[in-house]
């Protein structure tokens, strides 16, 4: 481990907590202007933080308690290693070779794990029904995401990021192929809001059913490390998308020959600017036109059609390849 | 191996409820297997103080029974006790009644109609709908003062006249809801996300509506064909011929659920202009009290022994109030409130047995639950912290009053 | 099928004989510009055949309970149920009140519960507010007041076990309250 990769694991944790909270602040202003609301200020979540860093942290009575503390730092250590091995725009992820496409699925999976468990240790009846929900959810949306990574694999025969992050998927695909990536593509954004709890699929947190459901029980620091591993997570799993299927520099498009400072800013810009673009596409947007599904109908969604998409594209790609 | 049970508090206090009632159930998986409601967190004892007041501080304490459909209770409160001291409104008066409580129909299912999206999780609608009801509110509070607790009832009576300048506003706002009303028939009805959240939830049949002894929309979704406006009608409604909308007459075929509950909601809302529309063009003209003169009014009231029940059919369904008047008092001696949700809420523990968790807060939701808002004080600070005191706030209201005038077009 | 109040009345009359004790009829004119006549059937009947009247009812047609209510008249209670029959038919529902009266010492009413689940709640209100039991009324909580409700104390009785002694200034004017100062 060099000393750059050092500086790297103590700059991102940092810049990917500012992003996460500034996206977060766009997210819910854009969604209150689509709703004819004036919306919170940007830097909302920030203040959110601050707040919740300052306040109580409560503990229930019958909450196994160093497992309910636990889980806000799993959660946000998952979303932080996560941050780790996206590469962003022309930067090298700074974990690159230590870990894979495999790596990322498990740290998806492990914050939401964490929230489950979190949820089952805090004692409280909302918050184990929430809990199971996020487990039924988790095993429905899992297979179409996994599908996916497997997609990938079979186009670059690697389960690396850097390589993927190298070479466009576009530009190795034929036609079918191509047809199959769009698929997946099309199932990972479905499984974007699930994975990130967001509406229709933030069944587990509905808050008029089971009032918040596995953060229920949560307060003060332990709800600030939730909120941002929330934050983080939504960054990357947008940030992951870009990387997968809108690899595309802007020096590519434009054929500009930049170098050096010039370049790392104008497309670290670009890229952050393509995230956002995901972002409200497969976040604010969805989450303000759909209401909230019942869990078995979600369940449905994911094990039959989201299933199907995927499971095409993948075989296109297969056939492609 | 057996299934562990939950035990899952909903409420005093929870955010599916907005007003405090308790429901207790236990749970097995995502099934509900038992039920208990608990109220009265809100009891105020109303009637009890009403009977110890003369009738027109009763008439207006009654209008804080609620805070949504306030005037229903007012409007069952002036006919029972018409009917109990034998004084009848003039014409006019009965018309500006019927536009005051149908305006209130309108605002009050809209609110519903917000509050059920935000219970399936559809903000935007929420947002979308109450938008929507601001114009109703403007429109109330140009005629009466305010946008809630209109006061504008009284006994043999109404307490404003409608000018011109209002009748104008109300055109346009029958306008408006003409076509927003169509906007919410494709956003609620057509839309397949809320109908899978809605269709086949909360299950009420005809015979358990009867049974629970249902009233209003959700007796009405359930296929009963009954609305007090139609089965004993008074004031305007008698003119008009209103007849309860239920769902066989407009999609032939009756469930019974949330989904139909929101169809006949919307569908009256479109029926109360229609009642609007008819009112405003047929208003009679004439003087709007019986007894101008309160103290005359209450000196009646201390002469007439009687006893009369006055029904009106408030959004929630009916209204009932039983009067005693004994001729020693000038107020009632018996006064007896039974409000839509006292009945309605029957309905929880049978629908909610064998539901699901996530169908709690539509169930809830699905009867428009107005438990009596709890006593309250608002504090309100100015932008840069001070607390604004009461008169300040007076003059605020008043200035918005004056605002919407000047923004309607409105000259006295 | 809908009958004319005298009908009902009438039928009443038939099945219930001599614990008919008071009759009425009594007709209101309603509406603005068409006047509609309204007609409810009131009786005050002997506690004795109440359920009787009851059943009676619920023959011709399941009713719709509006409210049962009670005042406390000094030796008596008296309790009032008003039933709406016939209602779905446009300007045909007939209210028919029962008035009975209960002497304090034995206050004890058979439930309709049976009949019609959805009475449960107006029992219980009744129960709690006036004391009256209801014979066969399975649930018995509170359901209006408070758990903590003291025993014996019930709001609607203006006799000893009324709740006066408990209220400070619900009816009192502003100026009492504050010791004659404004």
């Amino acid at each position: 481990m060099t000393p750059n990769i050092l500086a790297y694991a103590f700059a991102f944790p940092v810049l990917g907590i500012f992003l996460g909270l500034v996206y977060k602040g766009i997210d819910r202003r854009v969604s209150a202007r689509l709703t004819s609301r004036i919306g919170p200020p940007i830097r909302q979540p920030f203040w959110d933080v601050g707040k919740l860093l300052l306040k109580e942290t409560v503990v229930p009575e019958n909450a196994i308690s160093w497992l309910f503390n636990a889980m806000p730092l799993i959660a946000l250590a998952s979303s932080m290693t996560l941050l780790l091995y996206i590469p962003f725009g022309v930067l090298k992820a700074p974990l690159e070779g230590y870990g894979d496409l495999i790596v990322v699925l498990y740290l998806l999976t492990l914050q939401s794990l964490a929230m489950a468990i979190g949820g089952f240790a805090s004692g409280s009846p909302f918050s184990s029904v929430g809990a199971q929900r996020e487990m039924v959810l988790m095993m429905s949306y899992e297979m179409p995401l996994a599908t996916v990574i497997v997609g990938f694999a079979l186009i670059y025969r690697s389960f690396s990021l850097t390589t993927i992050a190298s070479t466009p998927v576009w530009s190795i695909v034929g036609p079918i192929a191509g047809l199959g990536v769009i698929m997946l593509f099309i199932a990972l954004l479905i499984v974007t809001p699930a994975e990130l709890a967001k509406l229709p699929f933030d069944i587990a947190e509905a808050e008029t059913e089971i009032a918040e459901g596995m953060l229920a029980e949560y307060s003060g620091r332990n709800l600030a490390l939730f909120y941002l591993s929330d934050a983080v997570r939504g960054f990357a799993m947008a940030a992951l998308e870009v990387v997968l299927f809108i690899p595309f520099t802007l020096s590519s498009i434009f054929n500009l020959n930049l170098t050096g400072a010039s370049l790392y800013t104008v497309e670290a810009l670009w890229f952050l600017f393509k995230v956002l673009v995901v972002y409200l596409l497969a976040v604010t947007l969805v989450r303000t036109s759909f209401a909230r599904f019942r869990i078995e109908q979600a369940s449905r969604i994911f094990w039959v059609y989201v299933n199907i998409i995927a499971l095409v594209g993948l075989a296109l790609v297969w056939m492609g390849v | 191996m057996t299934k562990s049970q939950y035990y899952i508090p909903i409420g005093p206090i929870h955010p599916a409820l907005k007003e405090p009632i308790r429901v207790e159930a236990k749970v097995e998986g995502e099934k509900i297997v038992e039920v208990d409601v608990k109220r009265g967190f809100a009891h105020r004892g109303i009637e009890y103080m009403g009977m110890k007041r003369n009738a027109i501080q009763a008439l207006y304490l009654s209008e804080r029974i609620c805070g949504i459909c306030s005037i229903s209770h007012p409007y069952a409160f002036v006919v029972g006790s018409e009917k109990a001291l034998g004084i009848e409104a003039p014409p006019r008066a009965q018309y500006i009644r019927t536009i005051i409580a149908e305006l209130e129909r309108i605002h009050s299912h809209i609110l519903w109609l917000g509050v059920v999206a935000h219970e399936v999780g559809f903000d935007s609608l929420l947002f979308w709908t109450w938008k929507g009801r601001e114009k109703v509110l403007d429109v109330l509070e140009l005629i009466s003062g305010n946008r809630i607790n209109y006061s504008m009832y009284m006994i043999g009576g109404v307490r404003r006249d409608l000018k011109e300048s209002h009748i104008k506003a109300l055109k346009e706002m029958i306008d408006y809801y003409r076509i927003f009303n169509q906007e919410m028939k494709n956003l609620f009805l057509a839309d397949p996300v809320y109908k899978a959240r809605t269709r086949g939830v909360a299950q009420l049949s005809k015979e358990m509506a009867l049974k629970v002894n249902a009233v209003g929309p959700t007796a009405r979704a359930a296929g009963l064909r009954m609305d007090i406006r139609q089965d004993i009608p008074y004031d305007a409604y008698a003119d008009i011929e209103v007849r309860g909308i239920v769902p066989q007459d407009i999609v032939g075929e009756v469930y019974g659920d949330a989904y139909d509950a929101t169809l006949v909601r919307i569908y009256e809302i479109d029926q109360s202009v229609d009642i609007i529309e008819y009112c405003i063009d047929n208003l009679p003209e004439g003087k709007i009290m019986a007894i101008p003169n309160y103290v005359v009014l209450l000196s009646k009231i201390k002469r007439t022994k009687g006893e009369g029940i006055g029904a009106h059919e408030a959004p929630r369904g009916e209204v009932i109030h039983y009067f005693k008047y004994d001729g020693t008092r000038d107020g009632p001696a018996v006064w007896k409130v039974v409000a839509p949700s006292y009945n309605n809420i029957n309905s929880w523990a049978p629908l909610l047995l064998g539901a699901e968790v996530a169908d709690i807060p539509v169930v809830v939701a699905y009867i428009d639950p107005c438990m009596c808002c709890n006593d309250r004080i608002a504090v309100v600070r100015d932008s840069s912290g001070k607390i604004v005191d009461s008169t300040t706030l007076h003059r605020m209201a008043v200035e918005k009053t004056m605002r919407i005038k000047k923004e309607l077009g409105v000259k006295e | 099928m809908t009958l004319k109040a005298e009908e009902i009345l009438n039928i009443l009359k038939n099945s219930l004989g001599d614990a008919l004790i008071e009759q009425e009829i009594k007709t209101y004119s309603l509406g603005a510009l068409r006047k509609r006549e309204c007609s409810e059937v009131w009786i005050k009947i002997d506690r004795g055949a109440f359920r009787k009247a009851v059943e009676e009812i619920f023959k011709l047609d399941y009713p719709h309970l509006h409210f049962i209510t009670g005042e406390d008249v000094g030796e008596n209670l008296e309790v009032i149920y008003s039933f709406g029959l016939f209602h779905g038919q446009p300007g045909k529902e007939i209210s028919v009140v029962i008035k009975l009266a209960l002497p304090k010492s034995e206050l004890v009413l058979p439930t309709i519960t049976d009949l019609m689940m959805g009475a449960e709640t107006n029992e219980r209100e009744i129960r709690e507010m006036l004391g009256v039991e209801f014979e066969g009324l399975k649930k018995k909580r509170h359901l209006f007041l408070p758990d903590d409700w003291p025993e014996g104390k019930y709001p609607w009785r203006r006799d000893e076990f009324g709740v006066d002694d408990m209220i400070k200034h619900t009816h009192k004017s502003v100026k009492e309250i504050r010791g004659g100062k404004e």
